[in-house]
């Protein structure tokens, strides 16, 4: 009895794990577009909105027919937004899937920085919809792409932001990641030119949930304001110690911040705080066509477009604009071809109009200040505070 | 470094020492009976806040609002469904492995450690806000300054955590000196067998061990809870391993060393690094981890046993 059992779960591990291992057996006719955003961990939420946003994009393409015979299969992998994983798992996208036709790829600075070698080792057309880290793109491989600005752009949004208001003495509080201290670092480098004093330029560690020491030392200096380069949950609880502490200064952060996940963790602690993105405000998104983006969305998944899916249907859309122009050229989605294709795009989209210069970086440097507040129903929510054009 | 940013720091640290106290105290019971070191402690931890959650939760759409029936309803909920919980996880997890090398039932403590906080981050994928039930507080103005750099603010939260802290561990003091059942767990952990032999249903202490740590536990997560106003299924790693530096810093089965441990290790955390930040040291504030681990290997090297362990002698 119980080695028949036994005998019956080796055979199904045996078909499991030659299912895992063949993963790479598309149909003839299929290309895949691979995804690897976080899909567990902290920052899941904004990951499965993109993932969702791309599958939206690769199932309009597929009914549209403008991919000759040809159609696209998503798969989508995890990095937890972890360098580590985002490396073995680009490794697992690039060797198990021959017909992978080009990467939809991170939410988080440091992954793409990990990863980008991979891909450029495989000849993949790699684009992000979120990384800001300026470096990722300094590299020199020409199959590197991403639609989101870097953090040059938008630190030096917030220093003209903090001049537009008269400020005159910051603290700068950052998460120690390669997206958080290069944008204080930035925005630090950008104060000394504006003649504004920067108190302290203080790093926090990811996963602490007590920043109460960093905090009391920077309210000893008296700072008129605090900004914050990380991520939504220890924005939340640094804004909330804040208040605890008896600090009333104005809280501002990067685009790691906004998304009801920083509201979230913040509460009403979080009333009040600016927060920067990249691109202009949603509700100015898309003329036309792109615009119906948010509404397919919301029928498709039965909920609102909060943070990066605008982006990441941008990126998905002008990743497969190129496969198809390939398709058209070579008759299948040559890798070679992809990575030149994409560098000729001229994209309107929901994030506005997209063209990449020589490193891959978009042309599109519009940064938009957010402000959260309550709404009519007394929730937390955002609105758009200031558009900054550079 | 000013006298109210110094009184400042000792406020942050005694309630970080608090809620290490109290989630020590669950290592070291269950490490002074079955010399198992638990690592699903810490999301047990986490579960027991999220469980006080969602009492409060329910009390509310129930009708209550005064935050003291709150937050009675949060603790009587918690409590003991969080001994439940720890109870389950000795019966499925552990018992089965009692007689196996000790390492297979570490290697289970950590599985059940991960299998917790996978469940928990497929419940809650995102942080929750913990509502506010305990406001106010005493500020006082230091330097004549008016401005926030001369406040010492200390919450009424923090006192609760401070005060709910001490009076939990007086009372399981109490339990573990006074009681039958206290008198059974010292004799089970001084002998299993012989105290087998003596008529103990060990299996009877070995639970009760696990269901009070876990009460412990759960209490921790509620205080938690209140004093960041916001939980999330992340939040039992970190303090369950510095709840283990505390208890091993205690001297790892030593109750009263647990608690020691605990507010020692707090204060530390929030002491140490703006001190060293005061003479200099480049990124001061970012060495608590640092601090906290430094100190438990230099007590290791200097007293393997901990601040109040015992030497045990070896058993022939």
């Amino acid at each position: 009895m119980s080695s028949a059992k036994s005998l019956l779960l080796c055979a199904l591990l045996g078909i499991g794990l030659c299912f895992g291992a063949c993963g790479g057996g598309e149909e003839p006719g299929e290309f895949v577009l691979g995804v690897i955003f976080p899909l567990q961990g902290p920052n899941a939420q904004t990951g499965g909105e993109m993932l969702n946003s791309v599958k939206l994009a690769a199932d309009e393409w597929n009914q549209s027919g403008k991919l000759g015979k040809w159609t696209c299969k998503v798969v989508a992998l995890d990095d937890s937004g972890d360098s580590q994983q985002a490396a073995s798992a680009a490794h697992d996208l690039c060797n198990s899937y021959p017909n992978l036709a080009a990467v939809v790829a991170h939410l988080n600075s440091g992954c793409f920085r990990a990863t980008k070698k991979i891909y450029n080792d495989h000849r993949i057309a790699a684009m992000s919809p979120a990384t800001t880290n300026p470096e990722i793109t300094a590299g020199g491989f020409d199959n590197i792409f991403r639609v989101c600005a870097t953090d040059d752009v938008q630190g030096g949004a917030a220093v003209q932001l903090f001049k537009e208001l008269g400020l005159k003495k910051v603290a700068l509080i950052h998460d120690r990641t390669p997206y958080g201290q290069p944008l204080t670092e930035v925005i630090e480098a950008g104060c000394k030119t504006a003649g504004i004093e920067v108190t302290e330029l203080v790093g926090i560690t990811v996963g602490d949930k007590d920043y109460k020491s960093v905090l009391t030392k920077v309210r000893a200096a008296n700072p008129e304001a605090i900004y914050f380069g990380g991520m939504y949950d220890e924005g939340g609880l640094l804004v909330r110690q804040m208040r605890s502490l008896g600090m009333e200064q104005p809280f501002f952060g990067g685009d790691g911040l906004k998304g009801p996940a920083f509201t979230d963790a913040g509460g009403e602690a979080s009333l009040g705080s600016r927060v920067s993105i990249i691109g202009p405000p949603i509700e100015e998104m898309g003329e036309g066509e792109a615009s119906a983006y948010f509404e397919k969305y919301e029928k498709a998944f039965g909920m609102k477009v909060e943070n990066f899916g605008p982006f990441a249907y941008d990126v998905a859309n002008i990743l497969l604009e190129a496969i198809a122009r390939t398709i058209e050229q070579k008759g299948k989605p040559d890798r070679e071809t992809v990575i030149a294709e994409a560098h000729k795009t001229d994209h309107n989209g929901v994030i506005g109009h997209t063209t990449f210069d020589e490193k891959g970086d978009t042309n599109n440097r519009v940064i938009t200040f957010y402000e959260v507040y309550k709404n009519d129903a007394g929730a937390l929510d955002f609105r758009p505070y200031k558009i900054i054009r550079p | 470094m000013d006298i109210s940013t110094f009184l400042q720091h000792c406020i942050n640290g005694l309630t970080l020492g608090g809620m290490y106290a109290l989630v020590a105290l669950g290592y070291t019971m269950v490490y002074g009976i079955i010399e198992l070191i638990n690592f699903a402690h810490g999301e047990i931890f986490m579960i027991g806040g999220f469980i006080g959650l969602m009492a409060i939760g329910i009390a509310a759409s129930l009708g209550f609002t005064s935050p003291l029936l709150l937050l009675f309803a949060a603790f009587i909920v918690a409590l003991p469904l969080t001994g439940l919980l720890g109870f389950t996880l000795e019966k499925l997890a552990y018992r089965p492995l009692r007689n196996t090398p000790r390492i297979t039932a570490l290697l289970a403590a950590l599985g059940a450690s991960i299998f917790l906080y996978s469940i928990m981050s497929r419940v809650y994928t995102d942080a929750q806000e913990f509502p506010t039930l305990i406001d106010g507080g005493f500020e006082f103005h230091l330097g004549g300054t008016e401005n926030a750099a001369g406040l010492v603010v200390l919450r009424n939260v923090d006192l609760f955590v401070m005060i709910v802290s001490i009076v939990l561990m007086i009372g399981l003091q109490f339990l573990v000196q006074r009681t039958k059942l206290g008198k059974s767990m010292r004799a089970v952990a001084q002998d299993r067998e012989a105290a087998m032999l003596m008529g103990i249903d060990v299996n009877r202490v070995i639970s009760a061990t696990f269901i009070i740590g876990s009460v412990l536990a759960a209490a921790g997560g509620i205080l938690n809870g209140l004093t960041y106003e916001t939980i999330k299924f992340d939040m039992g790693y970190k303090v369950g391993i510095k709840a283990f530096t505390a208890a091993v810093l205690g001297g790892i089965g030593n109750i009263q060393g647990a608690m020691l441990g605990g507010v020692i290790l707090g204060l530390s955390e929030g002491l140490a690094p703006p001190i060293l930040d005061a003479f200099g040291v480049p990124e001061a504030l970012d060495y608590k981890d640092l601090v906290a681990f430094v100190i438990l290997i230099l007590t290791l090297i200097v007293l393997p046993t901990g601040l109040m362990g015992e030497r045990v002698q070896e058993k022939v």
